[in-house]
């Protein structure tokens, strides 16, 4: 199986650039997921992989075979897209044949792949059914049935679960990662949404306005973001940006409140990163923060806790029972060494 | 417009339709009703209402004749031309819509075609016809309809394209096709309906000439709208043959429309609406 | 060969509208041309002359009354029959927006007229006309109690009313149809809105429903001007333009000189003008829409 190489992959829409120059291997076998805002360049860069787009500058190889210049249906790759893309007017069988009669498979070969993939997919009961009397998730898994059916070098999924609600999101997201351990081929993804991100990805590309903001497991981004930007990205509720300063080791914070930091760096001011879940509930103790619950909203597991230093709005995960708590001041302390800073200009993580 | 929608309400708005409808109907029913009355009650006064029986002798006239022929004209002119014209123009259409051939001034030129009266050019193109010698030909005529319907074909495709959803063509180049599969295999079936309308109406409209069919054919090729126009005499005029070849003219329109009515009602809502 | 062509997509998508072009150009734009040279020439089928005449033929434009009369005819019959169709096709709209039993089977039958070939409807209305056997004169004679027998395609006063009838017939199903496709698409919530508002029924037609089916019937109105304005089918089944010239259209005034009197390069001229009108109509009321849009 082939290695995906992009090499400084540009794609200009008239004065537009929307990929500024973006290079990565893809080793065979990998889950990579694209993830960004909208507008950054992700489904852009698909379907220059995808030969739907042409690129600009730049080479696309898939082991020894140049993309450049070959149409779509000579890069031998599969594709799953938001709107699913079923022909309205076969049959859910035709549909995953479709690409198989296309290649001239002959009948009992194709026969058996159609129920070898519908049967992985669970649609066996619905093949004579035409798309339109599916629901969503069934025709998600058609969708995916379709592509998976073919012996493809690469599989593409552009945003293939932002259509389906929130519970049938869940189980897809699920199922589409036990499909790759299945399958075993490379599969690229691209979402905007890191909870998707976060859980599928063996590696994740952060795409920022045509660029790459930092490439790696999906972890290493998440607790080791290099700027404050993938920090922001990555992590639900968002991680909390409090604008501190420091000065020999001391860290005051808006209000007025100060805690120890041990952070080996220069006096000045920093945006302090701090994850919901770094803060925790003391009844008392030294170097803790004294605030004001404003808002709790329970989940059931744990609570997520709201409230103000001076002006910056900040949400914390509590336990259960915070609700108890709300409209209180209560004392909270932080585990320092998860936190981060960030240059205020750059936004570069500075510790 | 929600009021009750029972009682009495109900019957006096189905009173009202259907008078409305029998206004409508009543001049094709007298149409039809004169072709089948024997010369006697065509000529009657006070005219006869109901034919006494079924006379088919008129058209047995235009039988024995040969005047039928003029149908057979008709339909091989308007049937030619009209897949002559949904070809070429389906294929602008896509292009147009799909890569934006021309940007705006291709379809705006190509439709702007249609808006020149016939008679502004039949001149010219009588006397090219008589250069080429397709003067009373069928192929003149079918050339003539196609080049006169490419225009609405290609406004009407534009609109039933753009309504495919581009990932479907994407989707199908990924899994292998051509464009010119992708073509026949994604957007002639997505594109059905739209389709059938389409040709519906090209066919009426060729069907329906009568200024170039009028100029351009004296004995060989006569479509049957000449040849109605031609049994009014300035002596006499032959009333039994006019109804009978009209009522021939007249129902492949009806058969066609009867069959293909809700691609019809959904075509002309949907051209005008994309216009 | 072909088949790189057709995998090309730069040279597969002006393939695509190659044949529509070549077409257009034969018979769209070559005649026109040559209607162009025409005019400015003087030509005679009887001898092989073709002499440049300049603007001769344009300056007999000017003064000939018959022209203009044939022109202020049709327009004034586009000003008549137009509006007729258009309140006609609404109020029938408006009655089948309503449920009515066997709704689908009416409408198919009033959509008949539309369909016939203008000829068939032309020559409908003369055996529906005619003085002696026609249902027209006889109805009218039970309505006034006696022997009443008009002359509808004769007398020149009745010629006009016969040949709108018809027309109106025709077309009022055509308008009908366009008006009742747009009016079903009128937002319904829209419609209840504005009756929990106490929205009388002018302000809510003004208001809601006549900018939302304004697209459609702006399209239907446009198509049945310029079918209006060079009307002949019809016409010349009922009339000929007669009696006299009475009723000569323009596109008949037109068909006359080219065919029956071979005054070539002058019906070029004509045909010449007619375009140049046309396509200042259909350019200034294509803006309008753009404007107001």
């Amino acid at each position: 199986m082939p290695n995906l190489q992009l090499d400084n992959i540009v794609k200009n829409y008239g004065d537009h650039q929307a990929v500024k120059g973006i290079s990565i291997d893809v080793p065979a076998g990998e889950f990579l997921v694209l993830v960004g805002a909208s507008g950054c360049g992700k489904s852009t860069l698909l379907r220059c992989i995808a030969g739907l787009e042409d690129i600009s500058q730049g080479t696309i190889t898939l082991g020894e075979r140049a993309f450049n210049g070959l149409a779509p249906r000579e890069r031998n790759i599969a594709m799953v897209f938001q709107s699913y893309a079923l022909y309205p007017y076969l049959s859910v069988y035709e549909n995953i044949a479709f690409g198989l009669r296309t290649r001239q498979f002959a009948e009992p070969e194709l026969d058996r792949q159609v129920r070898w993939a519908a049967e992985l997919l669970d649609i066996t009961r619905l093949l004579q059914n035409t798309p339109k009397e599916l629901s969503g998730g069934e025709r998600q898994r058609v969708a995916i049935g379709r592509a998976i059916v073919r012996d493809a070098d690469l599989y593409l999924f552009d945003e293939p679960l932002s259509n389906l609600d929130a519970k049938l999101r869940d189980g897809m997201r699920e199922e589409i990662k036990r499909l790759h351990e299945r399958l075993d081929k490379t599969f690229i993804y691209v979402t905007h949404d890191q909870i998707e991100a976060m859980t599928l990805a063996e590696r994740i590309v952060l795409l920022r306005d045509g660029r790459i903001e930092q490439a790696g497991a999906p972890l290493e981004l998440f607790e080791r973001p290099i700027n404050r930007y993938v920090a922001g990205f990555l992590g639900s509720p968002p991680m909390n940006f409090i604008e501190v300063n420091i000065a020999s080791g001391t860290m005051t914070l808006p209000d007025g409140q100060q805690l120890n930091t041990q952070a080996d760096i220069v006096d000045g001011s920093y945006h302090w990163g701090v994850r919901p879940e770094h803060w925790s509930h003391v009844d008392s103790g030294s170097d803790t923060l004294q605030v004001s619950l404003e808002v709790v909203q329970p989940t059931g597991s744990r609570s997520y806790g709201t409230f103000h230093l001076a002006g910056t709005h900040v949400i914390a995960e509590l336990e259960a029972r915070a609700l108890q708590w709300s409209g209180k001041r209560i004392a909270l302390t932080v585990d320092m060494a998860s936190t981060a800073l960030f240059d205020m200009q750059s936004g570069d993580r500075v510790g | 417009m929600n009021r009750r929608d029972t009682g009495w309400r109900l019957w006096l708005r189905f009173a009202i339709a259907l008078g409305v409808t029998l206004i409508f109907a009543f001049p094709v029913y007298w149409l039809v009703a004169i072709s089948f009355k024997s010369p006697e009650e065509v000529y009657a006064y006070p005219p006869v209402w109901f034919p006494q029986q079924l006379d088919v002798s008129s058209y047995l006239t235009l039988f024995r004749d040969g005047d039928v022929v003029a149908v057979w004209n008709s339909l091989i002119t308007a049937g030619i031309s009209t897949v002559l014209a949904m070809l070429v123009g389906t294929l602008a259409a896509y292009s147009i819509v799909r890569f934006r051939t021309g940007g705006d001034h291709l379809s705006i030129w190509i439709i702007s075609q249609r808006m020149i009266p016939p008679i502004c050019v039949a001149f010219p193109i009588f006397l090219l016809y008589v250069s080429w010698n397709l003067v009373d030909s069928y192929v003149g005529l079918i050339m003539l309809y196609t080049a006169f319907n490419i225009p609405y074909v290609t406004w009407m495709m534009r609109g039933y394209i753009q309504d495919i959803p581009i990932e479907l063509e994407q989707s199908a180049m990924i899994d292998g096709l051509t464009r010119w599969q992708v073509l026949r295999k994604v957007v002639m079936p997505m594109a059905r309906g739209g389709l059938f309308a389409t040709a519906v109406f090209t066919f009426i409209f060729a069907w329906n000439d009568f200024i170039f069919a009028l100029i351009l054919s004296k004995s060989e090729v006569v479509t049957y709208t000449v040849k109605v126009t031609g049994y009014f005499g300035s002596q006499s005029t032959f009333w039994s043959k006019i109804s009978a070849m009209s009522v021939l003219g007249v129902l492949p329109m009806f058969v066609v429309v009867a069959t293909m009515q809700k691609f019809i009602v959904r075509g002309v809502s949907m051209g005008a609406v994309k216009g | 060969m072909l088949k790189t062509l057709l995998d090309n997509d730069r040279t597969f998508r002006y393939l695509l509208v190659a044949p529509a072009v070549f077409f257009i150009l034969l018979i769209g734009l070559y005649p026109f041309i040559k209607l162009i040279i025409a005019s400015f020439q003087n030509i005679s089928l009887f001898d092989d002359i073709r002499s440049f005449q300049g603007l001769l033929n344009y300056e007999r434009l000017l003064s000939d009354d018959r022209l203009w009369h044939s022109i202020v005819r049709t327009l004034l019959f586009t000003a008549v029959a137009l509006p007729i169709e258009l309140v006609l096709g609404y109020l029938l709209a408006v009655l089948f927006l309503e449920k009515i039993p066997f709704k689908a089977a009416l409408i198919s039958i009033i959509l008949l007229p539309t369909i016939i070939s203008p000829i068939v409807a032309g020559a409908t209305w003369r055996l529906m006309l005619d003085q002696r056997f026609g249902p027209v004169n006889q109805i009218i004679s039970w309505l006034a109690g006696t022997d009443v027998k008009l002359l509808w395609t004769v007398s020149a006063s009745l010629v006009w009313p016969a040949i709108l009838i018809a027309e109106v017939w025709q077309w009022t199903p055509f308008m009908f149809l366009l008006l009742y496709a747009a009016l079903s698409n009128v937002d319904r919530e829209q419609l209840e809105a504005a009756q929990i508002d106490g929205a009388s029924w002018w302000m809510t037609f003004r208001r809601i429903v006549l900018p939302a089916i304004m697209p459609v019937m702006f399209i239907a109105v446009l198509i049945r001007a310029l079918d209006l304005f060079r009307v002949f089918d019809l016409v010349w089944t009922m009339t000929q333009g007669g009696p006299g010239t009475a009723t000569e259209t323009l596109s008949i005034y037109a068909y006359q000189m080219a065919f029956r009197e071979f005054e070539i390069s002058y019906s070029a001229a004509i045909a010449f003008l007619v375009i140049v009108l046309l396509t200042v109509f259909v350019v200034a009321a294509l803006r309008r829409v753009e404007v107001s849009r």
